[in-house]
């Protein structure tokens, strides 16, 4: 399957690469304080401005940017290699059940506030991503049929995880009762307060995991053709397997537990990335990267400039705008 | 009570001897924060706060509250949780107010961006008295403050005193109930929260004041509340003009139809935004109560 914008020849993507660093510069200067886009250059170029907007820029804005654009973008490559995987267009980064048990991990640090003193285990970022972790093992371990994985069961177990671990956050919510507001906004995602340290640490995580996630985009190919075939083609099936699964729970615990649950992203960013660019992973795993990268960074700026002083979770936003967009491409692609 | 006096006694010291800024005092969430100077520019990040700034005369100090205060002559920095750290910071204020366990997180937040935050976390009366008195410290204005909140204990305690008198056979039940509508839960004040201490000093006994939750606060059966019959049922209205529907709320529960307090017509509503905020309000709350309670009294 040959996308729109890629019939065989070779792709823009410089280009395209050096058009994202400016649009993310110009995302910049959105928020609930406006702030004039050369301010915004001046400052990223080490000129002295007005210092309350020089910390709004490096301190505040250009980390959100940053984690938006790195969560986006892991979430659409984890989203692109689980659908090639599973083979199944339905997949997400959370079909594994790791949402719901980021979540539960969120809420139980919540509810744990008022007993435990060690900030461990009433820390929500680390409680969310030990459960994110936790609920994805069991997924494995449901799933698990003498070393093998099967998909169908891979996929149920996840489902089930899922099930578990969003009745176990409702129960805790119910019995606690407390601090709602913290948790509401969780669950429906929010970059509001990420700072420098979130984006490093994403830094870090989104490099490794999608660049290695590049690196097998043959064995995906292979993969999307079915498990015999991939194993004709010299791929050792299980352990590529296991390897999507442990890389792509790990990439999305990470940002689950810095950003909360941001949907849609995972979803659709690899079906427009198909629809425009071809079903090749060699190009639909970077290119998924990029779209889901703008989109969420899009997505933030609305997020915390519509509505402003209050912001919106921006799970809304996400729905919101990636379900047209999708439609529309959808559409145009059908008529094509 | 001893321990309060021995807090308000080494206050009056400090105030006395070393009331020069820089002044060092610790908040409710245990942090100490210092402040070099009288604070010029500061942003109410909960409404709670904002009373107590105004009771002390700063509200031309206040450059930002919330979209849930009433005052609203300051710019909107939007919610509570996550809190706009952006906007704060354009707004250059020497100290942010935050209100308590809750809005820990946050605090945290505005720290990184280089603000300084005083977090309050008044529980009972006594925590309000205190609380005005550390901020009229931090606002060179302890002395104003101390009156203020001697004139209110002694109001208080005005009330709570003729109320200790009555046999305790002879105090009126009360429940207090708060009804999500739809999914018909009451929400009601137990042992630990403001209102429960509230009700009792104004000689009201608390039917749930045995009990606690979160805060104090708990969620209650209606059938506990047939088998307590209460005499007075105190019930929260939100907007101006919303009394007849709290009311209303109250006596559309069936199973409540032969309480005292529904047949003698004692279904009291109270300002929703004083019983669900521990500031000094809170004390004209107890005067109002006593009068209900004793002398049937006034809506």
């Amino acid at each position: 399957m040959k996308g729109i914008l890629f019939k065989g020849r070779k792709l823009i993507l410089p280009f395209f690469a050096l058009g994202i660093v400016l649009f993310l510069i110009l995302n910049l200067s959105f928020g609930s304080v406006h702030i004039p886009f050369h301010e915004v250059l001046l400052s990223l170029i080490g000129k002295k401005i007005e210092s309350v907007n020089e910390t709004i820029i490096l301190n505040i804005r250009l980390p959100r940017v940053l984690v938006g654009f790195l969560a986006g973008a892991s979430l659409s490559v984890v989203g692109c290699a689980f659908q090639g995987f599973l083979k199944n267009p339905l997949a997400d980064p959370y079909i594994l059940g790791i949402s719901s048990g980021g979540a539960f991990g969120a809420v139980l640090a919540i509810a744990l506030q008022q007993f435990v003193g060690w900030k461990w285990f009433s820390n929500m970022e680390t409680m969310s991503f030990l459960f994110a972790l936790l609920s994805t093992m069991i997924t494995y371990f449901i799933a698990n049929n003498k070393g093998k994985l099967p998909i169908t069961q891979l996929i149920l177990s996840g489902v089930i995880v899922n099930l578990i671990f969003s009745s176990a956050t409702t129960f805790v919510i119910v019995f606690y009762w407390r601090n709602i507001a913290n948790s509401t906004f969780w669950l429906m995602g929010s970059l509001s307060g990420v700072f420098w340290d979130d984006a490093i640490r994403l830094m870090i995580s989104s490099a490794v995991g999608i660049s290695i996630l590049m690196f097998f985009s043959e064995n995906l190919n292979a993969m999307s053709l079915g498990e015999e075939e991939a194993m004709y083609l010299g791929v050792n099936v299980e352990r590529f397997k296991l390897l999507n699964f442990v890389l792509g729970s790990f990439l999305t615990s990470v940002i689950v537990s810095t950003i909360g649950i941001v949907g849609f992203v995972g979803l659709v960013v690899p079906h427009i990335a198909r629809l425009l660019f071809g079903a090749n992973h060699k190009i639909s795993i970077p290119t998924s990267a990029l779209i889901g990268g703008v989109f969420l960074v899009t997505c933030d700026s609305i997020a915390r400039s519509l509505f402003q002083p209050t912001e919106m979770p921006i799970g809304i936003i996400t729905s919101f705008i990636g379900a047209p967009v999708f439609i529309f491409i959808l559409k145009w692609r059908l008529r094509s | 009570m001893r321990r309060a006096l021995l807090v308000l006694f080494v206050m009056c010291l400090i105030s006395i001897f070393v009331l020069s800024y820089p002044i060092t005092l610790v908040d409710d969430l245990g942090r100490a924060v210092t402040f070099e100077k009288e604070p010029q520019r500061v942003v109410s990040a909960a409404p709670v706060a904002t009373d107590y700034l105004l009771k002390l005369d700063l509200s031309n100090k206040i450059v930002g509250v919330t979209s849930f205060d009433s005052y609203k002559e300051a710019e909107n920095i939007g919610n509570l949780v996550p809190i706009n750290i952006e906007k704060i910071l354009t707004l250059k204020p020497d100290v942010v107010f935050t209100f308590g366990g809750f809005q820990a997180g946050e605090v945290e937040k505005l720290e990184k961006a280089g603000l300084k935050v005083f977090a309050i976390n008044p529980r009972t009366m006594d925590d309000i008295f205190r609380t005005l008195i550390n901020i009229g410290i931090i606002f060179n204005k302890s002395e104003q403050a101390k009156k203020l909140s001697r004139n209110l204990k002694s109001k208080m305690l005005g009330v709570a005193k003729k109320a200790y008198n009555v046999p305790i056979d002879k105090r009126p039940r009360v429940f207090f109930a708060s009804i999500y509508q739809g999914t018909n839960e009451i929400w009601t004040c137990g042992q630990g929260s403001f209102l429960n201490e509230v009700i009792s000093l104004a000689g009201g006994v608390n039917i749930t004041g045995n009990y606690t939750g979160p805060n104090g606060w708990l969620t209650i059966g209606m059938e506990f509340v047939v088998s307590e019959n209460p005499d007075v049922i105190l019930t929260p209205y939100y907007y101006e003009g919303g009394q007849e529907e709290a009311i209303k709320a109250v006596k559309s529960i069936k199973l409540w139809s032969n309480l005292k307090a529904i047949k003698n017509n004692k279904i009291i509503p109270v300002d929703g935004n004083i019983v669900s905020s521990p500031d000094t309000r809170l004390v004209d709350l107890i005067v109002k109560l006593y009068k209900i309670f004793y002398s049937g009294g006034d809506k």
